[in-house]
């Protein structure tokens, strides 16, 4: 566990970084979640992803009101930051479901349905392997905040009072990505980081 | 939508998330409310895009048929649509619907 810290009030693109900083008690549910497999089946933990990302290489912050159009918005975003990488259509789909999940619960939870929250998608590429990439995607609001983070990643849980939601996004995030980490503070917000192992096109492979 | 004497005909659109569905469920509930069905389709054959919403929409409509009564079938999936459709055990409430079934039907 991390330690405590207070979060900054004012945001503005350019502090974003140091208020990204103050946001506190970090929870790697999906880690915990991903051990206990391990634990009870003998399967290979999802990723040997190391905390450690290589040199970066390119990067790209958006924000955009809490509204539902900026969903599509978010996926195109990100669509665009990878096309150089020409990547598959089940790789890009991927990429854009999970985006869209994170982005819609910043909208319809974060900022609980009201369009004057701004959300802050980031999205940076790194050095990885001789032929890939690694994209790290992060969804942030400075909205309500998950009390429970571990329970708000059980698949089917939802705290959507209109019975539409169906309690998914968090499973459809991590089943699409490599690892997810979700850090939040009641009342101050919620971020969502999703990293996701990009093979580069033949073509493009680095030589030894 | 197209309703047909037994059959309600809902067709997707080309992008199902949150901001394209969500008021879709309650126009469904609504015309369900006014004429009972006997069953609902769901026709993703124009969907290109779909998130969680699409599993929300459709299992949100079981419980509606639940008071209602009627079966919930879908069609035109795309195979990525069906994986997800079947990882989050909607297949259990809904049945895909063969282009002979719906000719039948």
């Amino acid at each position: 566990m991390t330690e405590i810290m207070t979060m900054t009030e004012e945001r503005d693109v350019n502090g974003m970084e140091k208020a990204k900083e103050a946001i506190c008690m970090a929870e790697t549910a999906k880690a915990e979640e991903t051990d206990h497999m391990t634990e009870e089946t003998n399967v290979e933990p999802k990723t040997d992803m190391t905390e450690e990302e290589g040199a970066l290489i390119n990067e790209m912050r958006l924000c955009f009101l809490s509204r539902g159009e900026n969903e599509s918005l978010a996926r195109i975003a990100v669509a665009g930051f990878i096309a150089c990488l020409d990547p598959t259509l089940d790789v890009l789909d991927d990429i854009r479901t999970a985006v869209s999940e994170a982005v819609t619960n910043a909208i319809i939870h974060g900022y609980q349905g009201t369009t004057d929250g701004i959300v802050y998608l980031s999205a940076f590429l790194y050095e990885d392997g001789v032929n890939s990439r690694l994209l790290r995607v992060d969804v942030e609001d400075t909205g309500t905040g998950i009390e429970d983070v571990k329970k708000a990643m059980e698949p089917l849980y939802s705290t959507s009072l209109d019975g539409e939601r169906a309690g998914m996004g968090f499973a459809f995030m991590a089943a699409f990505t490599d690892r997810l980490e979700v850090e939040s503070k009641p009342r101050l917000g919620t971020c969502v980081s999703m990293w996701k192992r990009l093979i580069l096109p033949e073509a493009s492979h680095d030589t030894e | 939508m197209e309703e047909q004497e037994k059959c309600l005909w809902v067709r997707l659109p080309k992008e199902v998330d949150h901001y394209h569905v969500s008021a879709l469920g309650r126009e469904v509930d609504e015309k369900l409310l006014r004429k009972p069905v006997e069953c609902l389709v769901f026709d993703f054959g124009e969907t290109e895009f779909m998130d969680s919403s699409g599993v929300g929409l459709v299992m949100g409509r079981v419980r509606t048929l639940q008071t209602f009564g009627g079966k919930i079938y879908l069609t035109h999936e795309s195979m990525r649509i069906r994986r997800m459709f079947s990882e989050s055990g909607v297949y259990h409430f809904a049945a895909p619907l063969t282009d002979t079934e719906k000719e039948e039907g």
